[in-house]
């Protein structure tokens, strides 16, 4: 491999062309993030990212490596079905781990009730999700404004205390204990599968006729409405999706951790850790919160492992740097600069 | 245009195969010259952090006796110190899962120090078990930890089932005949309940009555006047903090003072007298882990007293339950080495098996296979201490009756306070 040259670093860097030299920095990086807004060249690196990802656990990597690696992926997923709801139509959900409960949940019970093979369950999270999200949704979302928001954080909350209170049923805070199979290679591949399908999803939804009324619903719901589009059903749907996705994530990760409660399965930094990871990423966007995902936990780790005991503050510190100097986190930043490059091009043609 | 497309490719290929690489070191090996390592994931931050740091001080405080004052854990012909991996879960659940597969997998550890709930300790155990590493559960005491079948699982702890057994055993032999039960309807509350309703059949006790209210309720005049009607001899009542001290107001303005009252949390909470007054609470048993008055002792670490005043000294606070389990739990595996004379997982983990002793913790013996309590690893022989709240407001250790230093006081009728 020629990677050892120092003039090849990134595929985002600037490469090393005349035309380039004789323009200033900043026009340099949005010719460069121009460049990677070629859909081929987009293509072409997701393939081979997704390659490297798949024959990487051949090298020998460790559980905890792996385990490293399949947290990551599972955030992926998580973040950007999250994205769904709260990105594209702008309906934050400040509750939305109650659908990784509610997965958690589905997986555990069948399996200690029914008892079902665990992997003839992961089908039923989804469902339950989705049931959950037409419930509790429809009512919801034919309100406008912040109702919905705080009405999923009360979902999020009575579920587990449900959780709690059914013991004979849900096992209460004693929880529910799989048969374990701690397999991390097997559920990297799981995670990685996941989280690729869910990222391709939000691409083609995006492109779709439906994303597009999503993104009308965010800007201008009431001009969205005049113009003939069912909101309350875009809405619904962006809702259910977001929803039976991240149950069918708790259901897998209920497996890979082989012990659930409420604490657990409903934990409050999910919601907030969702938020944050979007957020830095860039809420809306397609790529935005894959993007927030992967950086948050690796930031997370690198500070973790440089910083000690104060990690934690370091972590802040970069994430509010981060939101300041990116307002539309990383992605958002990003497609700007493409948009200003694509204008500052046809400028130049005109004036030819 | 394909040239610089297909750099960038196996640039970007190439640093993914770095980051691989990276992660791909082997775990290290122990050396026999070198200390031993123990790895200890805790909650320093996150909602458990104040009882995960007072976990964490019980490691510490072990460690440090270790290192300083014995210069290390004999290990066969000779001393080997201890090296201490704290690593911070932040009572997440996804981190001490990730951080227990770390201390196993890239640093190569056999011994791990758990956190402090029992819903962390599950978690990390399902990495421990399959990996054979020993988990010492340092403030886990649910009984589902120990009914799991786990090989590599300790804790020191008495569990959940047996908070009111000490209380009860003492106030049968002294003529106790009939129990009230009034409780909140959270998890572990209800889990008292139902040990208490057992505990008191098997002892030859009545329960006479049983109320429930939420956790969060400010009046429970209606439980506690049905309570009152059935006369119970001993009201036990299961509930947190403000649940208590409700309670004892609630009794005063009905000026209803049955024989003997147990609580299961508030009476070791100091604001619980301070609140009410110490002539309010006078006579109010409650069970605790360990009690710095409770005659235990050890050669390591002196009496319960003097554990306390070391810990005193170290921290500047009152140590609660919580650091003491920590160190016994340590303890414990620093008895199982050197019995074994070696730091092989499979040695120690027997060693633990056969280890019955008396520690500043009090005794500690674990359960193995085909206990008849159905627990695997738990410390099941450890009686729960029970103390009394007398006329100033201290606690005071009333049984069981080898460790008491009082007798069980009856509780003073309202009238007389």
């Amino acid at each position: 491999m020629s990677s050892g040259t120092p003039t090849v670093s990134t595929p985002g860097a600037p490469p090393p062309q005349k035309a380039a030299q004789r323009l200033s920095a900043a026009p340099v990086r949005a010719l460069a993030a121009s460049r990677l807004a070629d859909p081929r060249l987009r293509a072409g690196l997701f393939a081979a990212g997704l390659a490297a990802l798949l024959v990487t656990p051949l090298f020998g990597l460790n559980n905890s490596a792996l385990l490293l690696f399949s947290t990551v992926f599972m955030w992926i997923g998580l973040t950007s079905s999250w994205n769904i709801i709260s990105g594209f139509t702008g309906y934050v959900d400040f509750g939305h781990g109650v659908f990784f409960g509610i997965g958690g949940y589905t997986a555990g019970l069948l399996v200690t009730h029914l008892e079902m093979p665990f992997w003839y369950t992961v089908p039923f999270a989804p469902v339950f999700g989705f049931v959950f999200a037409l419930v509790v949704g429809y009512p919801l979302l034919r309100l406008r404004g912040v109702y919905f928001s705080i009405a999923m954080l009360g979902a999020f909350m009575a579920m587990r205390e449900l959780a709690l209170v059914f013991r004979d049923f849900t096992g209460g805070s004693g929880g529910i204990i799989f048969e374990a199979v701690i397999d991390r290679t097997l559920f990297y591949y799981v995670f990685l599968g996941v989280a690729v399908i869910v990222v391709l999803g939000t691409v083609w939804l995006r492109r779709s006729q439906l994303g597009s009324s999503m993104l009308a619903v965010r800007e201008n719901e009431i001009g969205a409405e005049a113009r003939g589009i069912n909101t309350t059903m875009v809405k619904l749907t962006a809702f259910c999706v977001a929803g039976s996705i991240t149950a069918l994530i708790g259901s897998l990760w209920a497996y890979q951790t082989a012990f659930i409660d409420p604490a657990i399965m409903f934990r409050d930094v999910l919601l907030i850790n969702l938020a944050l990871m979007v957020t830095l990423g860039g809420l809306g966007t397609v790529w935005g919160p894959a993007l927030g995902a992967t950086v948050f936990i690796l930031l997370r780790e690198t500070l973790w492992e440089t910083e000690g005991e104060d990690f934690l503050v370091f972590f802040g510190v970069a994430l509010i740097v981060v939101v300041l100097t990116l307002p539309k986190g990383i992605a958002g930043s990003l497609a700007d600069r493409v948009h200003l490059a694509r204008a500052r091009r046809a400028g130049k043609e005109e004036s030819r | 245009m394909w040239g610089r497309r297909a750099r960038a490719v196996v640039a970007g290929l190439a640093g993914l195969g770095l980051l691989a690489a990276g992660c791909a070191k082997p775990p290290v090996a122990d050396d026999p010259n070198g200390p031993i390592r123990i790895g200890a994931a805790v909650s320093d931050t996150g909602k458990y952090s104040i009882e995960g740091q007072a976990v964490k001080h019980g490691y510490e405080l072990w460690a440090d006796m270790v290192n300083d004052e014995l210069g290390g854990i004999q290990v066969g012909d000779r001393k080997r110190k201890v090296e201490m991996v704290y690593y911070d879960d932040q009572s997440d659940p996804e981190q001490a899962v990730r951080l227990t597969q770390r201390l196993i997998s890239e640093d190569g550890i056999d011994f791990i120090f758990g956190s402090y709930s029992s819903g962390l300790t599950l978690a990390a155990s399902a990495v421990t078990e399959p990996n054979q590493r020993i988990l010492f559960a340092g403030g886990a005491a649910a009984d589902t930890v120990f009914s799991q079948g786990s090989d590599y699982v300790f804790s020191p702890l008495t569990n959940t089932s047996r908070y009111t057994e000490s209380a009860l055993r003492e106030l049968a032999k002294r003529g106790a005949k009939t129990v009230g039960i009034l409780h909140t309807d959270e998890a572990p509350m209800v889990d008292i309940q139902t040990a208490t309703e057992k505990l008191a059949g098997e002892l030859g006790m009545r329960v006479v009555g049983t109320q429930r209210v939420p956790s969060d309720a400010n009046d429970i005049r209606g439980a506690v006047t049905q309570l009152r009607q059935s006369d119970p001899d001993v009201l036990v009542e299961a509930g947190h903090t403000l649940m208590g001290v409700l309670t004892v107001q609630t009794m005063r303005s009905m000026s209803w003072a049955p024989e003997y009252v147990v609580m299961i949390q508030a009476p070791t909470e100091p604001g619980f007298v301070e609140q009410l007054g110490a002539a309010a609470t006078e006579g109010i048993m409650a069970p605790t882990q360990w009690h710095s008055s409770a005659q235990f002792s050890d050669e390591y670490f002196g009496t319960a007293g003097d554990y306390r005043k070391r810990y005193v000294e170290r921290y500047g606070e009152e140590p609660s339950y919580m650091p003491p389990s920590g160190s016994a739990v340590a303890l414990s595996l620093q008895l199982a080495i050197e019995k074994a004379g070696s730091v092989d997982v499979e040695k120690v983990r027997e060693a633990l098996l056969e280890l019955d002793t008396e520690t500043f913790y009090g005794r500690i013996n674990y359960s193995g296979e085909g206990d008849p309590s159905g627990l695997k690893g738990a410390n099941v022989t450890r009686p729960m201490l029970t103390i009394q709240l007398n006329a100033k407001g201290e606690q005071v250790v009333v049984a069981p009756e080898e460790n008491a230093s009082a007798e069980i006081v009856p509780m003073k009728p309202w009238s007389q306070r």
